[in-house]
């Protein structure tokens, strides 16, 4: 089959030019969201001085749940941004008709929107709050150092988050934003539901913590449904 | 070039074609445009210039060396004037005495010419 | 060549292609013809793999289009009517996407663009409509593809640069290369286009180079009315007519006639040009 045929040369000339086309459509996006530590210094310093409140620091709670908020929207809309357009019927002709297979295309998007740029993004953000504590080490909590998030933690929901960004930017035509979001949103509220019912019912409680091997098992089960949908509804997509 | 006349445009190119040889605008064994490069030049598909050099290879105003291009023959000046001449007999000196008989114009006009 | 067989297509309930069956053969520069709304569009977009068809198949080199295989994309280069704005300068967009095309050529792509009297340091998206599309334009010409697929390519361009997109293609386009252009605006692509395909909903009318029109179609431009007209119109500086050719007398087709005569004698003028 011919579009499962992997040419090095091409793949390399295909993902530069989408790497950098990526990068045009979000990598001040990404510049803005991985220096929000930054900013959350600068906002707190500002609201505890104007309270009077001299002696401050951050609230590592806060830190944390600003951290979450930031990242799962990061990585829900990165692949929006950049692969959003696909389903355009101008500039996703464009898009469909560059040559290329459709593995090497495909390859280049879950690098581009799964991988590299949440990494980078990633890196920034926690290069970010390292730096403000290394820094002021009075006025911040470490992230890094303070989570209690596990290092797979960090690798699964990311890469599911941004497997459900992709699938909704392809998925939906308009408002792709929105409806990717409140879709998940649905979801997790529905999946929160029925494990508790599951639990419930269960003889023997499951241990509900995100460490678990069934959660891990769950999201990159996830992960892949997700991205086989990409793959399939790239391959045959209509404009 | 302006394709006013209403003969077919193969036509109006090879008329295009005789004239220049007429005039000495093209001289015996001058080289002429390939078929792609007068078509550019004029803005006019190749097939229609294709079909004009077919016709003026039959009638021998023109010949192709293979490889090398199209080029005017030595009696090519005969040739076309013989064809003008024969166009003119029989297609627009009808019209003109047609159009004078219209008119009533005689033909002691033409001592006056 | 390209081999349409059967081909159907409809948007949900609603059909807008039915039993189009057509060969387009190598290095010609086809017009496709046909009143709005007909499935000029659809036919392309069809031809270049952005759609599927519903009934019946198309064979392009061997390759089916929906595929989208890198071997048929590599040979093909599709010029939607929309073109959509790059922030880049035309020079860089034409770097940057030249490389997907072995044969691209950025000098040849320069020279259009001066026939265009178009700036290639211009940035893409502070163009007007027009200079967008014929940057487009120089850059489809420029792919040096085998088939050129271009939809209403004139649309929004000014009188000039009609003209100049008549030059660009006859001196541009590749003997290899086989250009299918659609429009409406059949004027302005006189002289340029031959063979010429007119289309309708549930068929192909006409698919005729000029030569076989001007044998079998006569065209009469003098005053004189004569019986048996298919089609009749005043135009400026006399009238049209077109009769079926008795005399085997060539005439110049005029293309804008030749549309309405098919359409108003859709089974005659198949009839006609039955092979």
């Amino acid at each position: 089959m011919e579009n499962s045929c992997f040419n090095i040369g091409r793949f390399r000339r295909y993902f530069v030019h989408d790497f950098l086309r990526c990068m045009k459509k979000a990598g001040l996006a990404t510049l803005l969201c991985g220096l929000v530590p930054i900013f959350t210094l600068i906002m707190s310093a500002w609201i505890f001085t104007s309270i009077g409140l001299h002696d401050w620091h951050t609230d590592l709670f806060m830190n944390e749940a600003i951290a979450a908020i930031v990242s799962v929207l990061y990585f829900l809309m990165v692949p929006i941004a950049c692969y959003g357009d696909l389903t355009d019927r101008r500039k996703g002709a464009q898009y469909l008709m560059l040559p290329a297979s459709h593995i090497e295309k495909w390859t280049g998007m879950i690098l581009n929107s799964i991988i590299i740029l949440p990494l980078v993004f990633s890196a920034l953000y926690i290069g970010t709050d390292a730096l403000c504590c290394a820094l002021l080490p009075k006025r911040c909590h470490d992230i890094l150092i303070s989570s209690r998030a596990n290092g797979l933690a960090l690798f699964f929901l990311p890469t599911m988050v941004s497997a459900a960004g992709l699938a909704g930017a392809l998925l939906f035509k308009n408002r792709k934003g929105a409806k990717t979001f409140i879709t998940c949103a649905v979801s997790f509220i529905v999946l929160c539901m029925i494990i508790i019912t599951i639990a419930k019912k269960a003889d023997n409680w499951l241990i509900i913590g995100t460490e678990t091997e069934a959660w891990y098992i769950f999201q990159a089960f996830c992960t892949l449904c997700l991205l086989a949908y990409t793959y399939i509804k790239t391959k045959k997509i209509e404009l | 070039m302006e394709f006013n006349s209403n003969k077919a445009i193969y036509l109006q190119i090879c008329d295009a074609i005789c004239e220049q040889i007429l005039s000495g605008g093209l001289l015996p064994d001058a080289r002429i445009q390939s078929v792609r490069e007068y078509g550019a030049d004029i803005g006019v598909n190749p097939n229609t210039v294709m079909r004009s050099y077919e016709k003026l290879t039959n009638e021998g105003i023109i010949y192709n060396k293979r490889g090398i291009g199209y080029f005017i023959s030595p009696d090519a000046r005969e040739i076309t004037l013989h064809r003008l001449r024969n166009e003119f007999m029989e297609n627009e000196l009808p019209k003109i005495v047609k159009r004078m008989k219209l008119l009533g114009i005689d033909a002691s006009v033409f001592k006056e010419v | 060549m390209i081999s349409i067989e059967n081909l159907g297509f409809s948007y949900g309930e609603k059909p807008v292609l039915k039993n189009i069956t057509m060969t387009l053969e190598e290095g010609k520069i086809y017009g496709l013809l046909g009143e709005n709304g007909v499935g000029k569009t659809t036919l392309l977009t069809l031809l270049c793999g952005l759609k599927n068809v519903k009934t019946g198949s198309i064979d392009v080199d061997g390759h089916v289009p929906y595929k989208r295989e890198p071997s048929f994309l590599s040979d093909l280069y599709y010029l939607s009517d929309e073109v959509p704005e790059v922030n880049m300068k035309a020079t860089d967009y034409a770097k940057n996407y030249g490389k997907f095309w072995e044969k691209f050529d950025i000098t040849k792509f320069q020279e259009i663009m001066g026939i265009f009297e178009n700036d290639p340091e211009q940035k893409m998206n502070r163009m007007s409509f027009g200079q967008l599309k014929k940057t487009y334009i120089s850059f489809a010409l420029a792919c040096n593809c085998k088939y050129i697929f271009m939809d209403e390519p004139t649309n929004g361009l000014d009188i000039p640069s009609k003209a100049q997109f008549r030059k660009a293609v006859t001196k541009y386009t590749g003997e290899d290369s086989t250009l299918l252009i659609s429009t409406h605006q059949v004027r302005d692509l006189e002289n340029i286009i031959d063979p010429i395909i007119i289309l309708d909903r549930q068929d192909v009318l006409l698919n005729a180079s000029i030569a076989e029109i001007s044998e079998k179609l006569y065209f009469d431009y003098s005053n004189e009315r004569k019986d048996g007209a298919l089609y009749s119109e005043m135009i400026p500086g006399g009238s049209i007519q077109v009769y079926p050719n008795t005399s085997g007398e060539e005439s110049k087709v005029n293309i804008e006639a030749l549309f309405n005569t098919v359409h108003l004698h859709k089974e005659l003028v198949k009839g006609i040009f039955h092979k």
